[in-house]
């Protein structure tokens, strides 16, 4: 279709707006980024604006020191790549189970459901659960974790209803389709889009957690990444407040000194530290929404 | 002849076994971790004390939702809460309008680049984001306060000032969440029909009448969804990021449910109050769900059920 | 026959209550020197949870758990932790408690909950006798030592310093820019009038970004206006019970002299001798303003933010005012602690976790806890190199100078963390020159002792200026380790969430000059404090004091 004015004029404001808000933006993600090497002093008080000031690679150089953190790295990928397998796997069948509104018991089986969202037992059954359940520091733990999330199985019944058409299916049954077939063969290629934004949601929610570990993992070589940058980031925060002054040397006073220092430049580190790894990653996954968009089109 | 069509539960299963079959693993795993340890709901009607466990603590009724009621400053608490998340709602379409803006651009370089840009702010931790605001919002050296200064204004003060306390905390949540929210409503809107699309524009429409016509009626069910759900956290406002942005001046507006939870709960170490209080928040969550769901189902014919 | 049977089983119960032996040990395990072995034929596996810090390594990877496996034949499954609260809540919360609580920060609100009133937390106290020779001595001689770790029941659940030694490093501290008074050509400040001055001269100059730094929430200088009025408080916004002329006091909400403090904090807000951000200062930019030089007060140990010119900084002398003709300054300077070594009530063995606790206050039994064996010792099992020690009682680690990863960046700090020792710091038994004095002892070296500062040591040089300047003045605070029963201290925190956000919100509308400081105003403030249940909590604090005056 040959572009008419209006269509020009659209663009051109659509892509000046896009324009001004990715501004927004990428000014306070600039400011991570030299926060990160400046020097911490000068970035507490405000004097970080534009440049880094006092080029400082120490912050980096703090994290990476502690051996965890590629025992964190190791570890956070195992749970991320099998956590996510786990939750597609129960999701995704589930969610297209319940998009088919003539099935009898599905307000049974949704409710069922939507009722984890709002009400738990807690803290202290959920520990006491895993504990007989001997997932206790156990790789395990943090994969089987979450299971389903409610939220997201909604989301997905949702695209299943809404974009695939009921004739299709209509027509593979009279074509002698089972259930499981017609999943496999119309549903399935029809919904790469929204495979796409589970794994990515499911894997996220992976990357990101630590309060899981926190309490159900004591065991240093199971720490996910999440959880050492935060112990190393507390602790050096915190470094002052438990030593014990008197019987230490100068130069060990000044490493403290210095870590409590460097935990202000630190916090923006970690930042890089932690989700790098996912921004590289991420331009891989976005060409399957391109593929969803192929895939989604539908004939008729 | 109208044949009543009862609910034949045994037919069904013959006919649907696989599809009952596909839910079963998500039925397991849901039972396992969320229902056996349901009976944990019931600290809060009881005074659990450790050494007597859950069933073998007394049974207090309604005394801690009562004394909840009755402190002094829930409604204070409950309004801050409210304040935080009723103006965070009017901030709802705006992924969906970058969603929109995104779907729409041409170029592919772009979109991408303009895409993952409004994506990496998900990846920032709250820790920093509040770090950030407080740097900006400095009076003496702050971002804000010196482009005041260049223009000849006053330098205010921001973060001390409770009438801004929500503004900073929902607007700061916007700009950490919104790339990230417009992900869903681009997954729908790629599986809209390019057909369509074409069609309408064969019929004259200008892109603005596309969208408005075109990718907003289709994508409605997904929006009406998020929105229900989305009703279901009108009490849910962190501890943790009100902690890192509250100050002594602007206390009256920055106290919320979880602030106080967390020092009678983690501080205080009083289990049976601090799971009441979250009873009360979850049950209200609940009838605004359903009340929502209901309201939409009306107007759109979409809900959760 | 009757009398005969009674008489019979009285003295089978007077004699059974004898103490058997003075600490043999007991069933499964033996006294050796100064450290419990169990026997060989006897399994026994203690679970222990610790808190785990920063440098900390692995327990796999630390000597004491080692040592106690090989030496002492105690089996341990450690588990450590970096987020205390969290963890204490699910520990107590499941009712799951290990044989040892270590370093994990139990408050007295915990003790009361889970020692008194869930008993799930020994009495340490009765075994004290058998098991732990020790404490016990020392206890015999200072019973005073005792009385802080006592709960309402009188029962003790946990273990922690004794609060004897003076450490200066633990003191509340102000310092003032020596420079900067030096070049202002005046003299330390003694009373109130006199440091505000010095204040406006600071102001004056033109490096000066405030004269008095610091920020409510990040290193607040308030300490220095609050002892002036005579409050011997240790924490610098008013905000906690202490006593003023002997009597119990909230500073916030005493209506005879807060307002006065309002006042003044009010002129220093107003005249700009404190930051316009007090109240939204975060402590690195306190540190680098002091670091900067731009600033004439410092509430912080100086070498934290300037360690290359700490020698700047000197401490300040508590000040009198129109309002306290005598100086005063807390006195917190003694090593206390509590709850920092509990043993669980349920455990198999509570004879042998109280005689490892009681190595903490025998003199060689925590250098092995914190420092491990000397060099060339049997005990350091070929894992690590062992210390050394100089006369003065200044210790090393062999392993510093042959290690080549520097992993532990040459810290004496650091290598205990990650090789060492199971505790941070001498946070729980004795402390002090007994220890250094043993260890030249063990070294075979004649101990010369502590003799004077020296100046040239970051650490040295504020806690000397502290010793001299606040030392003469310290007075006795409100007792720092409080037991409350579990319903006062659940009305206390309620109380606190209400009468807590009252005062630090119209204090900061008060001093930065949103609420007018009229006696209407101050009037209103306090009724509206009596109104939300002030007079209750205070009641509480007061009532304390009396019962622990009484029992002195």
């Amino acid at each position: 279709m040959p572009k008419s004015r209006t269509d020009r004029i659209f663009d051109t404001i659509n892509n000046l707006l896009l324009f001004l808000l990715t501004l927004a933006f990428i000014y306070p993600l600039y400011f991570i980024v030299i926060a990160s090497v400046s020097e911490p002093y000068a970035v507490a008080t405000g004097k970080v604006f534009y440049l880094p000031e006092g080029l400082s690679w120490d912050a980096y150089k703090n994290v990476f020191e502690n051996k965890q953190i590629w025992v964190g790295y190791r570890n956070t990928i195992f749970y991320t790549v099998l956590g996510t397998v786990y939750n597609l796997i129960l999701t995704i069948p589930a969610a297209y189970t319940l998009s088919k509104r003539k099935l009898p018991g599905r307000t049974i089986i949704m409710t069922f459901f939507f009722i984890t969202m709002y009400f738990g037992g807690g803290m202290i059954p959920a520990f006491l659960l895993r504990k007989s359940l001997n997932l206790i520091n156990t790789p395990w733990v943090l994969i089987i974790n979450s299971g389903v999330s409610c939220w997201n199985l909604i989301v997905t019944r949702q695209f299943f209803e809404n974009n695939i058409p009921d004739d299709l299916y209509e027509a593979a049954e009279i074509d002698g389709a089972s259930e499981l077939g017609m999943f496999f063969r119309i549903a399935l290629p029809l919904s790469g889009s929204i495979l796409a934004v589970m794994t990515l949601f499911y894997a996220v929610g992976h990357w990101n957690s630590y309060y899981s570990a926190l309490l159900y993992v004591n065991k240093q070589k199971y720490y996910p990444l999440q959880l050492v940058l935060r112990n190393i980031l507390i602790s050096n925060q915190n470094t002052m407040a438990t030593i014990d002054t008197l019987s230490i040397d100068a130069d060990a006073l000044a490493v403290a000194a210095q870590r409590a220092y460097i935990a202000e430049a630190m916090k923006y580190a970690v930042i890089f530290i932690a989700s790098a790894p996912l921004l590289i990653a991420y331009p891989f996954v976005q060409k399957y929404f391109v593929k969803g968009v192929m895939t989604g089109s539908i004939k008729g | 002849m109208i044949i009543p069509r009862k609910k034949n539960y045994k037919k069904a299963f013959r006919r649907y076994w696989q599809l009952y079959l596909m839910v079963l693993p998500a039925i397991i795993a849901v039972f396992i971790f969320h229902y056996i340890p349901i009976y944990g709901v019931q600290i809060a009607f009881r005074d659990y004390r450790p050494s007597k466990g859950i069933w073998g603590s007394a049974w207090v009724g309604l005394k801690y939702f009562i004394r909840f009621v009755n402190y002094p400053n829930f409604w204070r608490i409950i309004k801050n809460t409210l304040s935080i998340t009723l103006y965070s709602l009017t901030t709802f379409p705006l992924a969906i309008i970058l969603a929109l803006m995104l779907n729409e651009v041409r170029n592919v370089k772009y979109k991408k680049f303009v895409q993952m840009v409004s994506y990496a702010p998900h990846f920032v931790s709250t820790v920093v984001v509040c770090s950030m605001v407080m740097l900006f919002t400095n009076y003496s050296n702050g971002l804000f306060n010196n482009i005041r200064a260049a223009l000849g204004m006053d330098r205010i003060d921001i973060i001390t000032n409770p009438d801004f306390f929500v503004p900073i905390h929902v607007w700061s949540g916007v700009w950490q969440g919104l790339g990230w929210g417009t992900i869903i409503y681009i997954a729908a809107l790629s599986s809209i029909s390019t057909e369509m699309i074409e069609a309408a524009r064969i019929d004259g429409a200008s892109r603005l009448q596309v969208i408005w016509y075109v990718n907003i009626p289709c994508i409605l069910p997904t929006v009406v969804i998020m929105l229900i759900l989305r009703m279901g956290n009108l009490l849910s406002v962190g501890f943790e990021k009100i902690f890192l942005l509250q100050n002594s001046l602007n206390i009256s507006a920055s106290r919320v449910i979880s602030t106080y939870v967390y020092e009678v709960g983690i501080g205080g170490g009083q289990y049976s109050y601090s799971a009441a209080i979250g009873l009360f928040n979850n049950v209200i969550s609940v009838i605004m769900v359903v009340f929502t769901n209901m309201i939409a189902k009306k107007i759109s014919n979409v809900g959760l059920w | 026959m009757k009398k005969l049977l009674s008489f019979v089983l009285s003295l089978v119960m007077v004699v059974s209550a004898l103490p058997l032996t003075v600490s043999a040990g007991s069933d499964y395990f033996t006294i050796k020197d100064f450290y419990p072995v169990v026997d060989a034929n006897k399994e026994v596996t203690l679970r222990v949870v610790v808190y785990q810090s920063a440098d900390q390594a692995d327990a796999s990877e630390i000597w004491f758990w080692k040592w106690l496996k090989e030496v002492c034949n105690i089996n341990v499954e450690v588990e450590q932790y970096s987020n205390r609260a969290e963890i204490k809540n699910l520990m107590f919360g499941t009712g799951e408690l290990p044989d040892l609580i270590l370093n994990m920060a139990v408050n007295t609100r915990e003790i009361v909950n889970y020692g008194v009133e869930e008993e799930m937390l020994l009495k340490i106290d009765e075994y004290m006798e058998e098991y732990m020779p020790n404490l016990y001595a020392i206890y015999q001689k200072h019973p005073e030592y005792q009385k802080n770790m006592l709960a309402p029941d009188g029962h003790q659940y946990s273990l922690g310093n004794l609060g004897d030694k003076i450490n200066y490093s633990k003191l509340s501290r102000v310092f003032i820019n020596q420079t900067w008074l030096k070049e202002a050509n005046l003299e330390t400040p003694k009373t109130l009038d006199e440091f505000i001055d010095m204040l406006r001269v600071f102001k004056q100059r033109e490096d000066c970004e405030v004269p008095m730094g610091g920020g409510f929430d990040a290193i607040s200088p308030g300490l220095a206006i609050l002892t002036a009025l005579g409050y011997v408080t240790t924490q610098p916004n008013g905000g906690s019970v202490c006593l003023r002329n002997g009597k119990v006091v909230l500073p916030y909400g005493d209506r005879e002299i807060y307002g006065e403090y309002l006042k003044i904090m009010n002129t220093l807000y107003t005249e700009e001798l404190i930051s316009h951000d007090y109240y939204t200062l975060e402590t690195p930019q306190v540190r680098a303003i002091a670091a900067n030089n731009a600033t004439g007060i410092l509430a912080e140990t100086p070498y934290l933010s300037s360690p290359e010119t700490f020698t700047n900084w000197w401490s300040m002398l508590p000040l009198t005012s129109a309002w306290n003709d005598t100086p005063v300054w807390p006195d917190n300077a003694h090593y206390l602690s509590s709850g920092i070594f509990c043993i669980g009530a349920n455990t198999e063995y509570p004879e042998l976790c109280c005689a490892l606790g009681d190595m903490l206050f025998n003199e060689t039994g925590i250098i092995y806890w914190l420092l491990g064996p000397q060099k060339d010792s049997e005990d350091l099992l070929d894992f690590m190199g062992g210390w050394i020690v100089d006369e003065s009682g200044n210790y090393d680690f062999v392993d510093l100078h042959t290690d080549t990863t520097g992993m532990y960046g040459n810290s004496g700090y650091t290598y205990r963390m990650k090789k060492v020792g199971a505790l941070t710091g001498y946070i729980c038994g004795i402390t002090g020159e007994n220890i250094a004095r043993r260890m030249c002892e063990m070294a075979s070296i004649e101990y010369k002792g502590f003799t004077e500062w020296d100046m040239t040591h970051p650490d040295h040089h504020y806690q000397a200026s502290l010793e001299e300047n606040v030392g003469p003045y310290l007075t006795e605070q409100f007792p720092p380790i409080v037991f409350f029963d579990m319903d006062t201290a659940a009305r206390i925190t309620e109380l606190n969430t209400l009468i807590g956000d009252y005062w630090k919100a119209e204090s900061a509308n008060f001093i930065t000059g949103r609420r007018s400081l009229t006696d209407e105003e101050l009037n209103k403030y306090f009724d509206q404090l009596d109104s939300l249940g002030f007079q209750e909590l205070l009641s509480y604090y007061v009532d304390y004091y009396e019962d622990y005056q009484a029992t002195k």
